[in-house]
């Protein structure tokens, strides 16, 4: 009988319901909370896209890059904690692409002496990295200027050694053009460390990277290292 | 290697280049300065300050010391504006500079200046759902333009000054013609130039002249066409705008004997936060309570961000003293929902009053329609003009709270429209209380609104097209065939509300004195349900409006 009362009286309520309509509600306490997460907030977090160019020589002979083409794409996540007005930490992580296009001279010896049309070392990363952000002027819940400069690390996720040969005239198969990619290259580095610097806003940030360890081990160690340093510019995406 | 240690510190150098900054630098005193206020006001702001008590021989009114000035010049990089009022110099200074800035003895302090500057309004962007001519007409009447037209009050003998990014084609416009004629714009200036021309750049302050001013083939845009203008360009539209223009531009104003200031801009997200709007915290709110002090009423657009993250008020729209201006939308009659909310941080109300968010407006290219609480701001602005012409003894803080007790939900308010929308009978003549139009009954534990008889409307045609239909009109083309007059009649009358439509109002203050929610219910029948006994705190109030009554229960 209880259950009945109960219908009925949801099915009156519910009668009186469709006899207004809500046009307008507002909950004033909802409306003034103070939020945690925010660009000028205690915490704040953002996405990152950017390209960067390679903006130093190789260390010795026989490595030259071609500047302009030798570049790199990073994507990742940036993660800011807020100290003081002017002080933050935070943690980054992404992944970077990095096309190291070579010289082809009679200088050459990365990874060998042959001599192609077209040669490049490409390196992807993973990698992750602390830093310390200094934030300029007076800003509320924005980015404003900030200068960041902490430390990288980099996990080798995967390489490739790719050139590429014109044929003229073909070759017996038919072929004017031949492209060989190499993977599982040993002389590389699985690890890589640095420190990075990032001067920017709320959009745009110019950033840099130098390579303190280096890239060949061992086995490489007679190649001439690679440029350490790039960069670049990259945007800010939505944050939270 | 050492060659790519260069490059970063050549990258770490130019952060250090760019961490210059804006501060203001406010010094201890006005010592040995000379001022002789005959010769610095206006006659009219002579005449303001002596109908308010305020004496003519004010330090605050005293310009800077000269030699305190000239220091700050020779040891920073750029000075960029200066505040009598706060006793003040702005200026471009490195951090190095500011640390030497507050060693010097005449110096206060040191502070930050808000950077970035946003401006209000979306022009053109307004779904033509109506003639252009029926919301010019609406825009005025709404605010019972026509009955002080009726007894030719237009502003006459009232001196606005408008804040804006630029006045171009109010020097050419036929919209304001009848200005030039009678040389009504007394004054210009441009903050940001430091020039007299003002007539170019940001079309935005031309929109909202024409809310107060404008006439359009006749028609009257605004309430206040008969009102003397002064026209502040003070920020570059959304390039670095720069708070101390702001500050410079009420002290200039209130040299030249303004009245009312309208400024339809605000400061938000890039410079503040959301807690800091609480009418205390940004210079431009407390320069602006100052201004009132000064005997002139300062009205400013509650901001466009009621459905965006930050929803609150801009400021100065924060201030006590500021007569914040929130939009409504004139097919609905209630709330647009860009207009941003009350209340303000330290749970003060605002808005204080509404008008139409959508309007017709006189841009630089030519009319058309707009929407935004930029606009909505000069609607009233011109409606204080009106209201200070037909009783010029009210000192600025009377006509603030004439205005409020004008609007038509008043005492009713809440943090969307304040207490509505003002209107020129209720202060024209003699506020009637209004009948009693409801009853709050409980039933099994819950409380009911029960509308009498006589009071219950519907605002049923609310639709252009259902008008049509219910009059057996084929179809809108039929009816103009009619004639433009009955057109714009029947559409006045019927679709654009000339009046709170019948809607419940309704809203729960606690008992620490401030909203905790409130509603507006569309009422198909003569009972409404409010709320169950649980949702009532001891000591809470329930205020509600229906039809131009309002009845407060103290729980």
């Amino acid at each position: 009988m209880k259950q009945y009362s109960a219908l009925i009286g949801l099915m009156l309520w519910a009668t009186i319901g469709w006899s207004q309509t809500i046009l307008m509600e507002e909950d004033v306490n909802e409306d003034t909370l103070v939020a945690n997460w925010g660009p000028n907030r205690a915490n704040h977090m953002y996405g990152i896209t950017g390209v960067g160019f390679v903006a130093s020589e190789t260390e010795g002979a026989g490595g030259d890059i071609k500047y302009g083409n030798s570049s790199q794409f990073i994507f990742g996540y940036v993660y800011k904690r807020k100290l003081a007005e002017w002080y933050s930490v935070g943690l980054g992580m992404g992944v970077t692409r990095t096309w190291y296009r070579l010289e082809q001279d009679s200088s050459k010896i990365l990874p060998d002496t042959l001599l192609h049309d077209k040669e490049r070392l490409v390196l992807d990363n993973f990698y992750g990295e602390v830093y310390n952000r200094l934030s300029f002027g007076k800003r509320g819940d924005y980015m404003g200027t900030y200068l960041d400069f902490g430390l990288y690390g980099s996990y080798k996720m995967g390489a490739k050694h790719t050139f590429r040969d014109e044929h003229h005239p073909p070759l017996p198969s038919g072929a004017t053009t031949t492209k060989v990619t190499n993977k599982g290259m040993d002389y590389l580095n699985t690890l890589n460390h640095g420190i990075m610097v990032r001067f920017g806003g709320e959009f745009f940030a110019l950033y840099g990277r130098y390579r303190l360890s280096d890239v060949f081990n061992n086995k490489g160690a007679h190649y001439p290292e690679l440029p350490r340093l790039i960069i670049g510019l990259h945007i800010n995406t939505p944050s939270y | 290697m050492r060659k790519h240690y260069y490059i970063l510190l050549a990258l770490l150098l130019s952060t250090a280049v760019s961490a210059q900054d804006r501060y203001w630098v406010f010094f201890t005193d006005k010592d040995g300065v000379q001022f002789d206020p005959y010769t610095f006001f206006d006659g009219k702001a002579i005449e303001r300050r002596i109908k308010h008590g305020l004496p003519l021989d004010d330090v605050s009114d005293y310009p800077l010391n000269t030699s305190y000035v000239q220091t700050v010049t020779n040891g920073v990089i750029i000075i960029t504006g200066q505040s009598r009022w706060f006793n003040a110099v702005a200026c471009e200074a490195t951090e190095a500079q500011v640390a030497w800035l507050e060693t010097l003895p005449f110096v206060r302090a040191v502070r930050g200046i808000s950077g970035v500057q946003s401006q209000l309004a979306v022009a053109d962007s307004v779904e033509q759902v109506s003639s252009k001519w029926t919301l010019l007409l609406a825009q005025t009447k709404r605010l019972g333009g026509d009955l002080f037209r009726a007894q030719d009050i237009d502003g006459k003998g009232v001196r606005i000054a408008i804040f804006d990014g630029g006045f171009p084609a109010v020097d050419l416009a036929d919209e304001f013609k009848h200005l030039r004629d009678e040389n009504r714009i007394v004054k210009t200036w441009d903050f940001v130039k430091e020039k007299e021309f003002v007539y170019a750049y940001n079309t935005h302050g031309t929109s909202v002249l024409s809310c107060m001013a404008g006439i359009h083939k006749g028609v009257p845009m605004g309430l206040a066409t008969g009102a003397e203008y002064l026209l502040a360009r003070v920020e570059k539209g959304s390039v670095r705008p720069l708070e101390e223009n702001w500050v410079e531009a009420i002290e200039w104003a209130d040299q030249h004997g303004v009245d009312i200031i309208n400024s339809s801009m605000g400061y938000t997200t890039r410079n503040y936060f959301i807690e800091e709007m609480d009418g205390k915290t940004s210079l431009v709110a407390r320069a602006t309570n100052r201004a009132v002090r000064k005997g002139i009423l300062f009205v400013n657009a509650a901001g466009n961000l009621g459905d965006g993250g930050w929803k609150i008020m801009i400021t100065p729209a924060d201030a006590d003293s500021v007569l914040t201006v929130g939009g409504i939308n004139p097919w609905t009659g209630f709330h647009n929902t860009f207009s941003s909310y009350g209340p303000t941080w330290d749970k003060r109300m605002k808005p204080n009053v509404c008008a139409f968010g959508d309007v017709v407006i006189r841009s630089k290219k030519g009319t058309s329609f707009a929407e935004g609480t930029s606009f909505a701001s000069p609607m009233v602005a011109g409606f204080a003009a009106c209201v200070l012409q037909h009783d010029s003894t009210l000192k600025a803080m009377e006509l603030f709270k004439t205005i409020e007790q004008a609007a038509d939900l008043y005492p009713y308010f809440d943090y969307a429209h304040g207490y509505g929308v003002p209107h020129a009978r209720n202060v024209l003549n003699v506020r009637q209380a209004a009948d009693t139009t409801f009853d709050l009954i409980t039933k099994s534990g819950e409380r009911y609104i029960k509308i009498r008889d006589n009071a219950f409307c519907t605002d049923s045609v609310t639709n252009w097209q259902e008008y049509v239909e219910q009059d057996g009109w084929e179809n809108i083309h039929e009816v103009e065939k009619v004639g433009r007059g009955l057109l714009e009649n029947l559409m006045i009358e019927e679709k654009v509300h000339q009046k709170m439509p019948c809607h419940l109002f309704y809203h729960i203050e606690n008992s620490k004195g401030y909203l905790d929610k409130y509603f507006v219910v569309k009422v198909n029948s003569k009972e409404v349900l409010i709320l169950s006994e649980v949702e009532l705190e001891k000591g809470s109030t329930l205020r509600v409006h229906y039809n131009g009554f309002t009845n407060t229960y103290h729980f």
